[in-house]
């Protein structure tokens, strides 16, 4: 077993490559250090097996970013849990090869077996830097295998050349006379690669290609941000017009199921749970499903088109301006799946102030979570309006969630300084029709991880929320009692009479008992418990068990909400969970559910800080409860006021 | 306790041990971040931002 590294400039198409090599699934995106872990696969040469290891992107074995610091402290074999490798692959943009050839220099040091993999020789080509491999083999001293990685052209003959991978000779550079040492080795070794690159590039007149001409209007100033606006609003206006009669099919499906499942049971726990806990709570979160795979869907075809690059290059100036960088874009913009990956992914951020604000305020990113409370709510109290104001409604949730971040980085900014910015290198890849399987692979990737969490998470917190609900079950002189006082408060209403009359009054006693017995649960209680600190944000103490829920994961607040309302209400009512809580009442009979109330929970969601696992992951990447525990109290104290505002501005 | 309320507090007991011991595991530092979105940290990464 043969054991090889892949190393190079972040984009120089390793991941391509180490794909092409050894054919697993890996996510490939078109943005500077998406290979922030370790990847290995097996490759087989006629009998000759390789080990192939993907390393982060790096520009040199002087590390500047923690992601950085793993390359070459791997290349170089200092690592105890990564054997040093027997064959360097250095994987080299030809497009782009003096940047590439800085590090190979510095490879070459290493006294390892090397081999050049020369990647996006079609490219260099149409820019007119053709490199001749031979000639640049020959100036190196070690072989050259031309490739174009994305169409697998080469790397067969890439297979075959490492196992006859020699050792590099020595680069013949010398530092210049700078008085800085460190200086003057970076200028000698760029002497030696204007060198290299003088006997090997044939200079041509460059075609001004389709993607250039693209770039002019999309990365304009003015008109690039109206167009960035303008894409954003599109898809998410899209996804609310194409979603929602397969949301329908999807809540006609789950009800439709959990009744066949229990037609020939007896009433009973058992047939309560699979009604009540695991349908209306499992089924309440699977319905979002078709929105989940869309937004995947237009991530993926934006990313894997070439436009996410030019995004991250417009919001640039956006987020030095609040002490943020250019590598913050792409974290923030995972974050809109999950914060947790993007959290993780701030690792390529170099500057260790612009990695914590972009760490901070990562979770005010609407991740996919909050998606199924947005619509819940929107569709709920929202829904008269037009497809498209619908979409401008969320939309503007996530406008919120990403304002209230800026400012919050820009107020971390104000008070603790400015530190040295880095500046933001970026390559842009030329567009390209996005290739279907690669966002196929990536949308049932985001969908069947949300799929993996409703069926494991969240199958098992509905049946504990259900418990919650359902125990311990009030006496039956309490049960005599509450039908008691119904009687005593119950007025029949004007105008109906005989069987209509007794129908109404036997099923508002019915739902008068059901929540009694709600209340008397667990989950009423602690409720109630909570019920003085979100009064005054126009929430009841059934909304208070759905918060308390969603503390867990955010879409278990609907499955909570579909489980306390099946459970407190009947089941014609509660078919809908949306009619079931326009319909929900306060003992004084005004609606515990209006469009303030609706807002204010939604400003909540967008702002408040409620992933444990987020928490987590901050303290591990902070390495700091402070930071932690901060950034969770006082997220949540932020939306604590800000929904506070909105309930008393809109009731 | 009739048949229905016994699978039914089985079944609660089963979702209990289920999420006791995801917590454990996630407190314990086993499986990362403990969240399904992220195969990279299941594979078990170092934490503390340097991989």
């Amino acid at each position: 077993m043969i054991r090889v590294a892949l190393a190079g400039n972040p984009n120089a198409g390793k991941t391509t490559i180490f794909n092409a090599l050894t054919g697993l699934r890996q996510k490939i995106a078109n943005y500077p250090g998406i290979t922030v872990e370790k990847k290995i696969g097996r490759a087989v040469a006629g009998t000759q097996e390789f080990e192939i290891l993907d390393l982060p992107g790096t520009y040199s074995l002087v590390p500047a970013s923690p992601d950085e610091a793993v390359s070459a402290s791997v290349l170089k074999g200092e690592r105890s849990d990564t054997p040093a490798p027997d064959v360097i692959v250095a994987v080299v943009d030809a497009s782009t090869l003096a940047r590439g050839l800085f590090l190979v220099s510095q490879l070459m040091e290493l006294g390892r077996p090397l081999v050049v993999a020369l990647n996006m020789t079609d490219i260099a080509d149409r820019r007119g830097r053709s490199v001749d491999p031979v000639a640049l083999a020959d100036r190196l001293g070690v072989p050259v295998v031309p490739l174009v990685g994305n169409r697998k052209e080469g790397v067969g003959l890439l297979l075959g050349t490492l196992a006859s991978a020699k050792t590099a000779p020595k680069p013949s550079w010398s530092p210049t006379a700078d008085g800085d040492p460190v200086l003057a080795e970076v200028a000698g070794r760029y002497a030696w690669v204007d060198v290299v690159t003088a006997a090997c590039v044939r200079v041509s007149t460059p075609r001004v290609t389709i993607s250039e001409r693209i770039d002019h209007l999309l990365l304009h100033p003015a008109f690039g941000f109206l167009t960035f606006a303008l894409i954003m609003a599109g898809l998410f206006v899209t996804l609310f017009t194409l979603a929602s009669p397969l949301m329908d099919a999807c809540q006609n499906g789950v009800t439709a199921l959990g009744a066949w499942l229990t037609s020939g049971m007896a009433d009973g726990d058992l047939k309560s749970l699979i009604n009540d806990g695991i349908f209306a709570g499992v089924g309440g979160v699977v319905v979002f499903v078709p929105q989940i795979a869309l937004l995947f869907l237009f991530l993926s075809l934006l990313e894997d088109s070439g436009y996410l690059a030019r995004a991250a290059f417009l919001m640039d100036r956006v987020l030095h301006r609040v002490g943020l960088h250019g590598k913050s874009f792409i974290p923030l913009l995972s974050s809109f799946a999950c914060a947790i990956p993007g959290i993780i992914s701030t690792r390529t951020i170099e500057a260790p102030r612009e990695r914590i604000a972009t760490i901070l305020v990562a979770p005010l990113m609407s991740c996919s979570a909050r998606l199924p409370v947005y619509a819940l709510a929107i569709a709920a109290f929202f829904g008269h309006w037009a497809p498209w104001q619908q979409g401008m409604l969320m939309l503007g949730l996530y406008v919120l969630g990403i304002v209230a971040a800026f400012a919050i980085a820009w107020v971390a900014m104000k008070i603790r300084g400015r530190a040295g910015t880095s500046p933001l290198l970026l390559e842009l890849p030329a567009y390209k029709v996005p290739q279907a399987s690669l966002v196929l692979n990536q949308v049932w990737h985001g969908t069947s991880a949300f799929l993996t969490r409703a069926g494991s998470i969240i199958l098992a917190l509905s049946i504990v929320i259900w418990a919650m609900t359902t125990y311990p079950k009030p006496h039956e002189d309490d049960l005599a009692r509450a039908e008691a006082r119904f009687h005593q408060a119950w007025k029949a209403p004007d105008g109906v009479t005989g069987d209509d009359l007794e129908a109404q009054r036997s099923k508002a006693q019915e739902r008068y008992v059901a929540q009694a017995a709600l209340e008397h649960s667990v989950a009423g209680r602690l409720g109630h418990a909570i019920e003085p600190v979100i009064a005054p944000l126009g929430f009841d103490w059934k909304i208070g068990v759905g918060l308390v829920g969603a503390f867990a994961a955010r879409e278990v607040f609907v499955s909570t909400l579909g489980i306390v309302y099946a459970v407190g209400g009947d089941e014609e009512d509660t078919a809908d969970l949306q009619a079931a809580i326009r319909a929900d009442r306060r003992a004084d009979g005004t609606p515990v559910w209006t469009t303030a109330t609706a807002a204010s929970l939604l400003v909540w969601f967008v702002l408040a800080m409620q992933c444990i696992s987020t928490t987590a992951v901050v303290r591990r990447e902070t390495g700091s409860w402070g930071w932690a525990l901060g950034q969770l109290v006082g997220f949540n104290v932020l939306a604590w006021v800000a929904a506070f505002l909105t309930w008393n501005l809109l009731r | 306790m009739d048949q229905q309320t016994f699978i039914a507090l089985a079944l609660v007991a089963v979702a209990v041990a289920f999420l006791g011991r995801r917590l454990w595991r996630k407190v314990r530092g086993r499986t990362g971040c403990g969240c399904d979105h992220c195969p990279a940290v299941r594979q078990g990464s170092k934490p503390g931002g340097t991989a």
